[in-house]
């Protein structure tokens, strides 16, 4: 009986909540329970990975942890995406060698590569910044590598993920700073677009969060705070998440990756940094089907192996939010005028 | 008749051995106790029927001059002590007439490899018969037989047909006798030779009193007098002292030092004057030992050397061990005060000046026996004796041979047999892994409370927890129940076999809760007794392991001893996970059997509920007899290093938080040093731990230099004291305070200090080497001589505070003024909280990284430190 109540509205989209089957079990008109039924797509499951735990303190010693962590990841991926039998330094021999380390200075196209075994410098042509862990591939001649390429592990080419449901993306979300009508303006406007979910990058205050709470009802805001690493939820509002920043938000089964600051040579290399904290291991692990990012500040959609990058500006200046519809994965800009 | 066992030896009756306990009745009247009921024997593993081992042992003894007779061999089953075997093992019992043909037929059973492993073939005879009789040392024991007469005892005799162990405890019917001698060189510039120079004087005291005195002085002079026996020579004094202690029959002689001085100048004095010297109860000889610490045995008698018990003791220590320094510290009074150079003067003076000397002499005496009667020196011992089963006179040396004994008697109860321990071929140490001690967050730890918990008996814990026991320790493949440590090592479950020794332990500890639960509602003497009791069965209990991992004991196996140690590994790093994850606290140091936790606040109150807390918590979720307890709070904590740290201790007694500045691994007095480092290490500390002030502790060390360089600073501030223990033309190198005294002898030989005087010195500047530049400080004050402040800020001052400081990275040229800007910074490592980064730099080179090294560390071995602005700290917090 059970299982078939549930079968019947399952078919039709709608999934039944225990109070609702109970009345449904009991003999109770579907009229008398209508209220206890809810749309499947109005049920998100969101999963948040927060990718930064940054303690009260950050010690010599977690930094030391920190960036072996993020040479091991690196390595694990870069193995994984090029099959190559890799060396350590100090067992470099004669011939071809691929090497895995990381950028330890820079200096023209010098760099130092560093393993955990020793340091070694090497020309090379490609950009690299500091810190990046790359792969190398060369000829060791007995005293130098020559004709040196640097390897980026990179993403593969997918096709797009999709799933049920909208969501909303709008970064640049700077309210501290913004007037109030501002605020007012684009919670109006959100709570109105067939978008339960919003995912914001900016600075979030006690008015708006009012302002929200009173306008928003039945929705849901992931807001990542651009000045602070950690997550953390002062608000009490079951329905303002706050993770940490950066992080990754999987909302029914599409990842979506959250940073303040990203460019595509981030995802081409697996690993970004942030302004703030230094050395955490930022290494993106798995691949995301969204990007969202605050900086710079130009309202832009762009697609990079079925991944799609979006910036919407910021409240201040030039301001385009992006209602995305994850079972098309259509991505779609909305001017708004203050 | 009931008797206390006091000593025991034994003698050959023609071919019938004849153990000989000398004993004290219930009144406190010595008697002796003959037994000639028991053979000496050991046992042999070997392949041979008895018939043919009797065949075997018919040839080789042959070989042994004389020839050992050998009463008889016999079958018995007893299990092997080493490993686990289910079963008990075949052996042969080879019982002999003569105690001393033991060893001889061992070792040739040995050496012509006749036998596969002998067991109990090293245990004195007269322990032998303890053990067999179940008599342990300072035990009463009930006998049975009847009062003989023979010339080989001095007391009443009883040859006993049976005796019995009775449980009776009363307080030891003991008769004390101090003694103390003193002596003049014939040359005053030679310290006093035995063979040469005289006795002079010998004080005694008594407990309870010789004939109506307290205390006698025997002189070797005749003066009138009602306080002193006196004697026309050396040789009268000394038949005269000889005849007191006959007279007096004290159980135990007692001497400060008497051991390395007093008896070896009787002695030696005796032999010069032809002298008889028979103190002992028997017709055996006095014998001395040498050694480090050197022994008389007087049989029949216990010696006992207060100075050689305080110098072992393990839980105090002092500074010095004079007995003027003992005497004070711990009797609040003080040696007469005679100078060692006017004893001579004195002795040859007038009446007064030899009576002055007589008291001075008594002093001596009187004062060792109230350190053994009022401060119950000998307490410990008793128990120690009454536990173990060592006789009295044996338990002053190692723990090894009262386990040894108190396992003898264990082994017999269960059937095992111990083994022989071949003294020329013992295992070499292998190499024991020891304690984790956790790497210390060096430097202050002031903004919260530090709490310490500790395991209660760790490795005994353990040993009990898992049956860790050299018998339950498997060898080969078992399929029953059992536990694998984290070493590896397996031992069978105590379901299977529980081990000897936890099985030693679980009754050790339970006989300490029952002392210490009867102390509670005990009173005076019994308080006392019952209090040594429960100290002694902890000193047993914590060295049972050690016995495992040594490779001289018996039973020395690696496998067990690196089993516990390794268990208390696991065990700490557990408990330090334990305590992160639920409490959210950081553990900054651990060792052996405690951790010292951050606590969340610098409030006492809630810390102590915490350190509650957390022991509860952590007791709880080990398994076992495993049990952590909290310990005490430190208000603030300074670490240096591993086993080196202070802290503002608070403990919570009564109602009220009493406060001390506890101290591990550092000292604020040494010999060696003057007074002025003492006082400023003493200040340092209190303001690094009592008001957190790195700075200020800085400010005070420079202005102390300051003021040396300005030569601000008494003289009497920067005095060392050192003692001329011998004519200073016998020192072998050069010494500062010897220099002086010859520099001062030639400037005027009636003060110039000599032997047994103190010299103080300072160091003046000049161009010699530094201990041809001590001077004598009024010298230095009437000459107006200036002082090497350089040695005293260089040598003395700076080598302690610099150990200090330097856990917060403070150094030398900081102190001096002219050290690098970062060095403030580096000072408060461990507080100083970085908002910024701006590079890495290695604490020891000073090189900077732009970030860290992967591997973590310099290039030079030093570690890294965050850098922003000429700060150095170790904790960054974002803004």
């Amino acid at each position: 009986m059970e299982a078939a109540i549930i079968e019947e509205f399952f078919k039709k989209g709608k999934l039944l909540t225990p109070e609702a089957l109970g009345l449904l079990e009991n003999g109770y008109e579907y009229r008398y329970t209508k209220e206890l039924i809810v749309k499947q797509d109005s049920l998100e499951k969101t999963k948040i990975t927060n990718m930064v735990e940054v303690g009260e303190y950050v010690t010599t010693n977690d930094i030391i942890a920190q960036i072996n962590k993020k040479y091991e990841k690196m390595k694990a991926i870069i193995s994984s995406r090029l099959s190559k039998n890799f060396v350590s330094i100090n067992n470099l021999q004669k011939g071809d060698v691929f090497l895995i380390g990381v950028v330890k200075e820079i200096n023209g196209n010098k760099i130092e590569l560093e393993d955990p075994t020793g340091v070694l410098i090497i020309n090379i042509e490609s950009r690299v910044e500091l810190d990046d862990v790359i792969a190398i591939s060369g000829f060791f001649d007995g005293f130098q590598v020559i004709k040196a390429v640097v390897l980026f592990p990179d993403v593969p080419i997918r096709t797009p993920k999709k799933t049920q449901g909208k969501i909303c993306i709008a970064t640049g979300l700077d309210f501290k700073d913004a007037p109030e009508t501002y605020t007012e303006k684009f919670f109006d406007w959100f709570s109105q677009s067939e978008a339960k979910t919003l995912i914001a990058i900016g600075k979030l205050d006690e008015t708006a969060v009012k302002i929200y709470e009173r306008t928003c009802k039945d929705k849901k805001m992931i807001f990542i705070r651009q000045e602070y690493p950690n997550k953390g939820n002062e608000t009490g509002n079951a329905n303002i998440l706050i993770p940490s920043n950066p992080c990754t938000i999987d909302i029914n089964g599409i990842k979506i990756l959250a940073a303040s600051d990203f460019t595509l040579d981030n995802l081409r290399k697996r690993q970004f940094k942030h302004p703030k904290i230094p050395c955490q291991p930022l290494v993106i692990e798995e691949v995301p089907d969204i990007v969202v990012y605050n900086t710079p500040y130009e309202p832009q959609i762009t697609n990079y192996k079925s991944i799609t990058f979006v910036n919407t500006g910021s409240i201040l200046a030039n301001f385009k939010p992006v209602i995305i519809d994850l079972s098309t994965r259509e991505a779609e800009q909305k001017t708004l005028v203050f | 008749m009931k008797v206390m066992v006091l000593d025991a030896d034994y003698f050959m009756n023609g071919k019938v051995p004849v153990v000989r306990l000398f004993c004290k009745t219930e009144d406190g009247s010595t008697v002796c106790i003959y037994m000639d009921d028991m053979y000496p024997y050991f046992y042999i593993k070997t392949k041979f029927s008895i018939e043919e081992m009797t065949g075997i042992l018919e040839k080789i003894t042959t070989k042994i001059q004389p020839k050992p007779s050998i009463k008889s061999l016999s079958e018995e089953y007893r299990f092997l002590p080493l490993g686990f075997h289910a079963e008990k093992t075949k052996l042969i019992k080879i019982t002999l007439y003569d105690p001393q043909d033991v060893a001889k037929l061992r070792d040739i059973l040995l050496s012509e490899g006749i036998v596969e492993s002998v067991y109990e073939a090293d245990i004195m005879y007269k322990y032998r018969f303890m053990v067999d009789h179940n008599i342990h040392g300072m035990q009463w024991i009930d006998v049975e037989g009847e009062k003989t007469w023979t010339s080989t005892s001095k007391f009443p005799v009883y040859r006993g047909k049976k005796i019995e162990p009775l449980d009776m405890h009363v307080q030891e019917p003991l008769k004390y006798m101090a003694f103390d001698i003193e002596c003049v060189s014939l040359d005053e510039r030679r310290a006093p030779d035995s063979k040469k120079d005289r006795i002079i004087m010998i004080s005694a005291a008594f407990e309870p009193s010789f004939k109506g005195r307290k205390n006698l002085v025997f002189v070797a002079k005749k003066i009138l007098s009602d306080s002193v026996e006196s004697f026309s020579s050396e040789k009268e004094m000394l038949e005269g002292f000889v005849n007191a202690v006959k007279s007096y029959d004290p159980d135990v002689l007692i001497g400060y030092n008497l051991n390395d001085f007093d008896m070896p100048w009787i002695l030696d004095r005796c032999e010069k004057n032809d002298v008889r010297c028979d103190i002992q109860r028997s017709e055996k000889r006095i014998i001395r030992k040498k050694g480090v610490f050197p022994e008389t045995i007087v049989p029949g008698r216990v010696v006992v050397d207060p100075f050689q018990i305080l110098k072992r003791d393990p839980w105090q220590k002092f500074v010095r061990y004079d007995l003027n320094t003992i005497a004070k510290t711990l009797l609040n009074d003080k040696k007469d005060d005679v100078e060692y150079k006017e004893i001579s003067k004195l002795w040859n003076g007038s009446r007064e000046d030899v009576l002055r000397l007589v008291e001075y002499a008594r002093k001596d005496s009187v004062l060792a026996l109230r350190l053994v009667i009022e401060k119950g020196l000998l307490d410990k011992f008793i128990e120690v004796s009454k536990i173990s089963g060592l006789l009295l006179q044996d338990v002053f040396g190692g723990q090894t041979k009262r386990i040894e004994t108190m396992m003898l008697y264990e082994f017999k109860k269960h059937d095992f047999v111990m083994p022989f321990i071949n003294k020329k071929f013992s295992a070499a140490n292998q190499n024991l892994k020891g304690a984790t001690v956790l790497e210390p967050e060096k430097g202050l730890h002031a903004e919260k409370c530090t709490i310490v918990l500790d395991f209660k008996s760790l490795y005994p814990s353990i040993m009990r927890t898992f049956n860790i026991s050299p018998d339950t320790l498997l060898l080969k493949d078992f399929d029953g129940p059992h536990n694998v440590s984290p070493s590896g090592a397996k031992f069978v479950t105590a379901d299977v076999r529980n081990g000897i020794l936890p099985q030693m332990l679980a009754k050790l500890i339970t006989a300490r809760d029952e002392a210490k639960k009867e102390m509670k509602s005990a009173e005076g003497d019994k308080k006392r007794m019952l209090n040594a009791r429960q100290l002694a069965l902890k000193d047993l209990s914590n060295s049972m392991y050690g016995f495992t991992g040594y490779s001289k004991a018996r039973l020395y196996m690696i496998d067990v001893a690196s089993s516990i140690t390794a268990y208390g590994r696991e065990n700490i790093d557990k408990t330090a996970k334990l305590i992160k994850e639920k409490y959210n606290v950081n553990v900054i140091y651990g060792d052996t059997d405690s951790v010292f936790i951050e606590a969340h606040s610098s409030d006492l109150d809630e810390t102590r509920k915490l350190g509650e807390e957390i022991a509860k918590y952590v007791s709880g979720n080990l398994p076992g007899y495993l049990e952590l307890q909290f310990e005490k709070i430190y208000k603030t904590f300074l670490i240096l290093t591993k086993k080196r740290y202070a802290g503002w201790r608070y403990d919570y007694i009564g109602d009220k938080w009493v406060e001390k500045i506890d101290m591990k691994g550092i000292e604020t007095v040494r010999r060696d040093w003057c007074p002025l480092v003492s006082e400023v290490m003493r200040e340092v500390l209190d303001i690094l731990l009592k008001e957190g002030d790195v700075k200020k502790s800085i400010t005070l060390v420079k202005g102390v230099i300051q003021k040396l360089k300005k030569n601000e600073v008494s003289l009497e501030k920067l005095t060392v004291v050192k003692g001329i223990t011998r004519n200073v033309n016998d020192y072998k190198g050069v010494q500062a305070h010897v220099e002086l005294a010859k520099k001062m002898h030639t400037r005027d030989p009636s003060t110039a200090p000599g032997i047994g005087d103190r010299v103080g010195f300072v160091i003046v500047k000049g161009s010699q080497m530094l201990s041809k530049r001590s001077e004598d400080p009024k010298y230095v004050s009437q000459n107006n001589l200036e002082i090497d402040a350089d040695y005293y800020i260089q040598s003395q001052l700076l080598p302690p505070i610099e150990r200090i400081l330097g856990s917060m990275n403070v150094d030398r040229s900081e102190l001096m003024g002219s050290g690098r800007q970062t060095s403030l910074a580096f000072a408060s490592k461990g507080n100083i909280v970085l908002t910024k980064i701006e590079n890495f730099v290695c604490t020891k080179c000073g090189k900077k990284f732009r970030r860290v090294p992967l591997r973590g560390a310099c290039d030079c071995g030093g570690t890294i430190s965050m850098a922003n602005n000429g700060s150095v700290g170790d904790k960054y917090k974002s803004n």
